[in-house]
């Protein structure tokens, strides 16, 4: 499976084709995305079952909904809404916001921190997701590679288009609202 | 912008989350190449071997031909404008419309009364109400003024008033 992966131009030429070289460029899509999903799709939902079935089931959204996608944006901007659009979904459906199991990562304060010991893991988790959440798309999507898995710049920008310089006031902007959600939820 | 300003989430521990060993992503692929293998795709029948659309094309191309024939029957205006009616005679034309009087309407023979040769002859006067055209015809020596010559004016008023034949009041003065 440890092939050469072509550009994404090439992968997208290849999925809209009508023959096995569809198929082919599936693959590409599922070798190369795959890992990103499942960690984000696993922040979003708490465990592995859940993410597992979500997972498969973006995949299989795209590939039926292949001709929808005409390259207007980057490939993997568009995976990632079929990714939270299903997530959410799934979360509403289950009526779930925060079902954490046991190997779930949970957020907790630095000792040095004043709010260390005063908070529960599962609240900060809970309220940080939610304003994470509240985000616009682009802005979500930045301060999740950055904040949570660490992206440079560049990367963000190989996966979703638009310039570094772009990319980074997405993020100051994420922040900035994220820091109000938080210090209000703090502060009651 | 200022990165170096300190915030809440600078503050958090975010945790590791979890990856799977790549035998789950090499199922993964699997997994999901196998649902799309086993979805067929819907099959696409041509309309033309569809038994309903051959049923409604034989029904239409059926209707068209029979209006067509329809159509080719019916006498147009246009045939009979052309018809030579110097060619039928006087007699005709009255024995045609006698024996038929029921099918046409009175102020319809009353618009074409001029263009029947010697009309003034003809042997119908209820068919128009016009007294003054009776007692012409009457004195007319032809052969249908013979049916009306035995006859007098107060049996004819006494035959129309017995059909509830309606006279103008113009007529009657």
């Amino acid at each position: 499976m440890h092939q050469t992966i072509p550009d994404e131009a090439t992968i997208i030429t290849y999925l809209h084709r009508e023959d096995a070289t569809s198929q082919l460029a599936l693959g590409w899509i599922i070798e190369q995305h795959s890992k990103r999903l499942y960690t984000t799709i696993r922040r979003w939902v708490k465990n592995h079952e859940d993410t597992n079935d979500i997972l498969q089931e973006v995949f299989l959204k795209i590939w039926k909904n292949k001709h929808q996608f005409q390259g207007n944006s980057a490939l993997f901007s568009w995976i990632y809404r079929i990714a939270y659009n299903e997530s959410m979904y799934f979360l509403k459906k289950e009526q779930r916001h925060s079902a954490v199991e046991l190997d779930s990562p949970l957020m907790t304060f630095q000792p040095s921190s004043e709010h260390f010991g005063k908070i529960t893991p599962e609240e900060i988790s809970t309220w940080l997701m939610e304003a994470v959440n509240e985000l616009p798309e682009k802005q979500r999507m930045v301060f999740e590679y950055k904040y949570y898995d660490d992206l440079k710049y560049e990367e963000i920008a190989n996966l979703t288009g638009g310039s570094v310089g772009g990319l980074k006031a997405n993020y100051f902007h994420a922040v900035q609202k994220i820091e109000t959600f938080l210090k209000t939820k703090l502060n009651h | 912008m200022k990165d170096n300003e300190q915030h809440i989430i600078d503050e958090l521990n975010k945790g590791i989350t979890p990856l799977p060993s790549d035998d789950y992503f090499a199922q993964l692929h699997a997994n999901i190449f196998s649902q799309i293998e086993t979805s067929v795709p819907p099959k696409i029948i041509p309309l033309y071997k569809k038994n309903w659309f051959l049923l409604s094309t034989a029904a239409s191309i059926t209707l068209i031909i029979s209006l067509a024939l329809f159509q080719g029957n019916e006498p147009t205006e246009k045939v009979v404008a052309e018809v030579d009616w110097n060619s039928v005679s006087r007699e005709e034309v009255l024995a045609y419309v006698d024996n038929n009087i029921d099918d046409f309407e009175t102020e319809e023979l009353i618009k074409h009364l001029d263009s029947i040769p010697h009309w003034e002859h003809a042997i119908a006067p209820e068919s128009n109400n016009d007294l003054s055209q009776i007692k012409e015809k009457t004195s007319n020596s032809t052969e249908n003024d013979e049916l009306f010559k035995d006859i007098d004016k107060e049996e004819i008023l006494r035959y129309l008033e017995d059909e509830y034949i309606e006279l103008d009041d113009e007529l009657l003065n």
